[in-house]
């Protein structure tokens, strides 16, 4: 019977065990019965009786069955049920113990293989949406690298959470390189910036920006500012963060007052001295004996010699001016030529000799004049091509336009670059894009039956476009950073640390051994600012030993063009500020460092975080301490070949710094008063440092 | 021995009477035209043997003018001093470039003037 219940569906299964009961009861009441009639004796009761007792008996095999076949394997499949819930690999249970639930398994099978494809195909979208995201967040942050404009995005409290390449070009004003966490007034002046914050905070509209003109004190560059709020300022929030934009404006404001110098020039200077001689030669018209007066005509020839002189060198001051307002691109005959086809029609130009030459031209406008002239020849001589010659010729590169036949008259030339570049909208003439480039055209017989139209390009003329640094840092985190608090209840978490190495001449400062090499890095929010970086050597003023040049690979030749440590002190103290320095064995570094406080002209009075003294807190004093130790204790690989040089080892000791610093947070340890309360109880080892900044 | 005859083009009366004077100083005979249209017709009706020419005339420039005496095939020979306003190196470039035989930067002097009427005859021959 079981056998071919193992066969049957699962309701029929069920209607057989009710069945089952159901001819069991009839047959043992049946029973029961026929036993009470065998013994009248025995009373009434006895069929009864017997009947409870064979029904109980009874009853409990069945209840077995039922268990042991359908309520154990259901209770299995509704854990399996839930295990799947959780995950796809849930193993499903014993076939053999689940042998009689019938189509409840496969179909809780195939509920869980939907599940997990619905939920796999969920888990593939949801990858593919990130990918797509992330890609193009990355392509966002290309574009932003690249970007000739400079982009910084600050807090309300002006600090920077993201700058790009071409920012630190226009803003670096201090000694200070643009990094993240900092004051954006440690970059740029304080005045504009702050003014045009206010007016934009003013307008309580992120939609109206605020446009200013600065100048970058120390390079003299211009630039022109645009502050633009995140979001309106509200009562919660009553300074926004905002996005300053920056265009480098130093090419139109110097023209602008280059021009405005040369007319105040013009009509303040000039005006005076030709009324004056006008006055002279008009009394020496009417009076014969100051006609005959020798020296009053020399006295007049000096004046206009010197007014000649002084025309000449306004001219010279206004051909910078006019040849400055379109920037000249430093680009390859290649491109240039590339250019001057496209805007040619059923010409052919024929390029010749150009390779090892690079142009320094307004590519578009002059491609226009270029392309416009080979129309001019081609049209008078009914030429289909061209040459266009691009060589060296005594000192100069020039452009040129070859062709045979006939000469080209230069009326005509002079008419053609007289008229409107028929390719442009704007007004520019032929004549405007050579003065431009400070030169002229001209045809030219070039033997043979040969003929050139010239274009010479004088070396130096004009300016280059500036090349503009890319790449892009930024942790919007610090937009949501709270104000600064008392350093002893400074979360060690939002701290921002310098962690820096120094490679030594020997280990006595005492003795005059100095330092060669400092590196640095700096952690703003935890995380360690890929860039933000310093690496230089110092000239220690004495030799190097032989045993330390072996050691850390630095050379006296290496050094020996190097600042001093007066200098690079000085950029180093300007690079730490405001931050936490972190070395590993700092009083070794901080005593080099403050014997030439009074030569770099600053102290070093920062707190500092030795990571000797971090690691004993978190090891105990029983265990080592090197650097090499730590690292390995903590996974930290130090590169080979970058241990023992100031960057490989500043690294690796802001590596094992981010996670002894998370095992600290770990311990309770949440603020910089705390840890420093812990390094007192390590003093037999290690001298801590902060003990001017923090008497706990 | 018959003097060397050189026609003066020059826009400016007084500058041209005075170049006129100083040249003929110097032993040659000058005539002196205004235009470069005017010395078309001079050089159809007297030869020159060398011609003395601003670069800046009104209508037909100097360049133009000295650039049509070389292309004209009966004039092409003959030397040309051409008178550029600013000693600069793309002008000489130009000034040479369209033929002028020797170029002459304003303002000169006396000495200059004479060097550069001495250098038209090379190249020539006598």
């Amino acid at each position: 019977m079981i056998a071919s219940l193992r066969r049957k569906k699962l309701r029929t299964r069920m209607g057989l065990f009710f069945v089952l009961m159901f001819v069991g009861s009839v047959a043992i009441i049946q029973l029961s019965a026929v036993i009470g009639r065998l013994y009248p004796d025995a009373g009434p009761a006895l069929p009864m009786v017997l009947s409870i007792i064979f029904l109980a008996a009874f009853l409990t095999w069945v209840w077995t069955l039922f268990d042991q076949n359908l309520a154990t394997p259901i209770q299995a499949v509704a854990n399996h049920l839930q295990a799947r819930a959780q995950c796809d690999s849930a193993v499903p249970p014993d076939p053999e113990t689940t042998r009689y639930l019938g189509d409840l398994v496969p179909a809780v099978e195939q509920i869980g293989r939907s599940l997990s494809n619905a939920r796999n195909s969920m888990a593939e979208s949801v990858a593919h949406e990130t990918t797509r995201m992330s890609s193009e967040l990355e392509k966002l942050i290309q574009t932003l690298a690249v970007l000739p404009l400079g982009v910084v995005v600050c807090s309300g409290r002006h600090t920077v959470t993201f700058y790009n390449g071409a920012a630190t070009g226009l803003l670096n004003e201090g000694e200070t390189a643009m990094a993240l966490g900092r004051s954006v007034f440690e970059f740029t002046e304080y005045g504009p910036l702050l003014e045009a914050y206010n007016l934009a905070v003013a307008s309580h509209s992120p939609d109206r920006s605020v446009t200013f003109l600065m100048e970058n004190a120390r390079t003299g560059h211009f630039s022109m500012g645009e502050v633009r709020l995140l979001y309106a300022p509200s009562t919660v929030d009553a300074q926004p963060p905002y996005v300053l934009v920056l265009r480098d404006a130093s090419f139109e404001t110097r023209n602008a007052i280059a021009a405005g110098t040369l007319m105040a020039d013009l009509f303040v200077t000039l005006r005076p001295e030709l009324a004056s001689l006008e006055a002279n030669l008009e009394l020496r018209e009417q009076s014969p004996s100051l006609a005959a007066d020798i020296t009053l005509s020399e006295a007049l020839l000096t004046r206009t010699h010197k007014l000649i002189a002084q025309v000449n060198s306004m001219d010279a001051a206004y051909r910078k001016t006019r040849e400055a307002y379109w920037p000249l691109e430093d680009i390859s005959p290649t491109k240039f030529i590339r250019a001057i086809r496209s805007r040619l029609d059923g010409i052919t130009l024929i390029a010749e000799g150009y390779e090892q030459i690079r142009l320094n031209i307004a590519v578009s406008p002059m491609a226009s004049l270029v392309a416009h002239l080979a129309r001019l020849i081609s049209k008078q001589h009914n030429a289909r091509a061209l040459s266009l010659i691009i060589r060296e010729e005594g000192g100069m590169t020039v452009i040129g336009l070859g062709w045979s036949g006939h000469q080209l008259y230069y009326d005509r030339l002079a008419e053609c670059i007289a008229a409107p570049l028929p390719d442009r909208r704007t007004v520019l003439t032929g004549r405007s894009v050579l003065r431009l480039h400070g030169t002229d055209c001209w045809p030219e017989e070039d033997g043979a039956g040969r003929y050139i139209l010239k274009i010479p390009l004088p070396k130096t003329i004009g300016q280059h476009a500036t090349k503009l640094a890319t790449g892009v840092n930024y942790d919007f985190e610090l937009l949501r950073r709270p104000p600064p608090t008392e350093l002893i209840n400074a979360k060690l978490s939002e701290m921002t640390y310098t962690v820096f190495d120094t490679e030594t001449t020997g280990l006595m400062p005492s003795q005059g051994d100095e330092i060669c090499q400092i590196a640095a890095l700096r952690i703003v929010n935890g995380r360690i600012v890929p860039n933000e970086v310093m690496e230089q050597l110092v000239n220690p003023g004495r030799p190097i030993p032989l045993q330390t040049t072996n050691l850390h690979g630095i050379t006296d030749d290496m050094v020996a063009q190097r600042p001093t440590l007066d200098v690079v002190g000085r950029q180093f103290h300007a690079f730490a500020k405001e931050s936490v320095l972190v070395a590993h064995n700092a009083p070794f570094d901080m005593e080099f460092l403050r014997r030439h406080e009074a030569g770099i002209g600053k102290s070093f009075d920062q707190p500092v975080i030795d990571t000797v003294l971090l690691s004993a807190f978190l090891f105990g004093r029983g265990e080592k301490h090197t650097l090499d130790a730590i690292c390995e204790r903590l996974g930290v690989r130090i590169p080979d070949g970058a241990r023992h040089t100031a960057m490989g080892d500043a690294i690796a000791t802001a590596e094992a710094f981010q996670k002894m610093l998370t095992m600290a947070e770990a311990r309770g340890i949440e603020t910089f008063g705390q840890l420093i309360a812990e390094f007192r109880k390590h003093e037999r080892l290690q001298k801590d440092l902060n003990t001017d900044l923090m008497k706990i | 021995m018959n003097a060397k005859y050189i026609l003066i083009v020059e826009h400016d009366l007084t500058f041209g009477q005075s170049l006129s004077t100083l040249i003929e100083e110097e032993g040659y005979t000058t005539s002196h035209v205004r235009s470069a249209i005017a010395a078309m017709e001079s050089l159809q009706l007297n030869r020159p043997d060398a011609l003395l020419i601003n670069a800046n005339l009104p209508s037909m420039s100097g360049f133009a003018f000295t650039q049509w005496v070389r292309l004209e095939a009966g004039f092409r020979d003959i030397p040309i001093a051409l008178m550029i306003p600013a000693d600069n190196d793309i002008v000489r470039l130009k000034a040479d470039g369209v033929g002028a035989t020797v170029v002459l930067p304003l303002p000169f002097d006396l000495p200059e003037l004479n060097y550069a009427i001495s250098e038209l005859w090379k190249g020539v021959r006598p």
